[in-house]
């Protein structure tokens, strides 16, 4: 076999290999939040941004929680002046994008609190993609620290 | 004016004498005076009306996220229904005050709470303009889920002094329906309990007469529902 045989060969397992690498390369997961819902309140909320840094589609197709609480992916929208939820089966983030589950838009609907959620504490979600589980660390914030973080960010959007 | 009192005496007298000529035409020219003035009464509240409904469409214009209604569009009816302690309230909790309503239920985590942050700011917003701020009003749309008991621990989160009605599912809808809110229940295949409802998003604002004055559409910010809630109440009525 002479070198460029021996070349030809190598780059055929390494080309694929870096391919692979890039693949893998794991969606980021930021800004995850739940607004402590108010006494007597049975659903939560939880938020977080989502950015899909691999070459392919992402694709979240269900969501579970270490809590005995039912979470279903949800979608609110507000059409002809009807606010509506509605349970989402997947959710498809395509390479390169981001997408924002926040308030009045995308968001994991939490339904069956039994014991009040106290501000402080943390919540683990775990996000069935077609990049395997992602696990989402959800802290619990206060409704008036949510305001101060939605504030935070207008500033950083109008300095943009 | 005596003659129409007493016409039997009236038609005596025309038929004895010619006298009583005069006397009709008297009072064909006060008939005619008569019809004259109401038909100039009615011009003028033509007028009226006609100003009025310029001047609201004139604060319409400055509106940002609210839509005036005519005035005569829709009054709260009567109803029966249960605050937040469990005992009655009826219409008259909209009496002599102004009202901001919305609708929506206690299972709704992403909109319905910011919601009534929102109008928590509000009647901060329209306090510093030292106006009377309105009384807000929160409505179950899922009266069955949502008992006094429930509304009155998660409204006390927000603000003690918001007025929350919940009670019979049925009471509920002739209510709502009256006032043009829609609301649709969707089932949840996995959970039955955790059903859905769709229910309007506007609030409305409600005038001391519990007339329906305007519709607050969506998104709901609170700066912008407070300059609105200044512009409607100082327009004429
Ligand atoms: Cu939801």
């Amino acid at each position: 076999m002479n070198i460029v045989m021996r070349s030809i060969i190598a780059l055929c397992f390494v080309i694929p290999l870096t391919v692979g690498i890039a693949h893998a390369e794991l969606p980021q997961i930021n800004d995850a939040r739940l607004v402590q819902p108010p006494p007597g309140a049975k659903v939560a909320a939880a938020y977080f941004t989502i950015d899909n840094t691999s070459t392919e589609t992402l694709v979240i197709t269900g969501v579970s929680s270490n809590t005995d609480m039912h979470t279903e992916i949800h979608l609110s929208s507000v059409v002809d002046d009807v606010a509506r939820m509605q349970k989402q089966d997947s959710v498809e983030i395509p390479a390169g994008a981001s997408l924002a589950f926040k308030h009045g838009s995308y968001h994991i609907m939490l339904m069956g609190i039994s014991e009040p959620i106290a501000a402080g504490s943390e919540l683990l979600l775990t996000l069935q993609t077609s990049a395997g589980e992602l696990p989402v660390v959800v802290p619990v914030i206060t409704p008036d620290e949510a305001s101060t973080m939605k504030k935070m960010n207008h500033e950083q959007m109008d300095k943009k | 004016m005596m003659q129409r009192s007493n016409p039997p005496t009236h038609q005596q007298s025309f038929q004895q004498s010619g006298k009583a000529l005069p006397m009709i035409i008297l009072a064909l020219v006060a008939l005619a005076a008569g019809a004259f003035a109401s038909q100039a009464f009615r011009n003028s509240s033509e007028t009226t009306t006609d100003k009025q409904a310029q001047q609201l469409a004139a604060v319409q214009e400055t509106l940002k996220t609210s839509q005036i209604l005519p005035l005569d569009f829709k009054q709260v009816q009567d109803f029966e229904l249960l605050d937040v302690n469990g005992n009655a309230i009826d219409q008259s909790v909209f009496d002599d005050k102004w009202s901001i309503v919305f609708f929506g239920y206690t299972h709704c985590p992403d909109i319905c709470p910011i919601t009534l942050q929102v109008m928590k700011g509000v009647l901060a917003k329209i306090e510093e303009q030292n106006t009377a701020a309105p009384q807000i009003v929160f409505v179950s749309v899922d009266p069955v889920r949502d008992t006094s008991e429930i509304m009155k621990s998660y409204i006390a989160y927000f603000d003690e002094s918001f007025v929350g009605i919940t009670g019979d599912l049925k009471s509920v809808h002739t209510l709502t329906a009256s006032l043009g809110i829609v609301t649709s229940f969707t089932a949840n295949d996995t959970d039955p309990n955790n059903y859905l409802v769709d229910h309007t998003a506007s609030l409305l604002l409600i005038d001391p007469q519990k007339r329906v004055r305007a519709k607050i559409t969506p998104p709901h910010e609170a700066d912008i529902i407070a300059g609105d809630f200044l512009a409607i109440v100082d327009a004429p009525s």
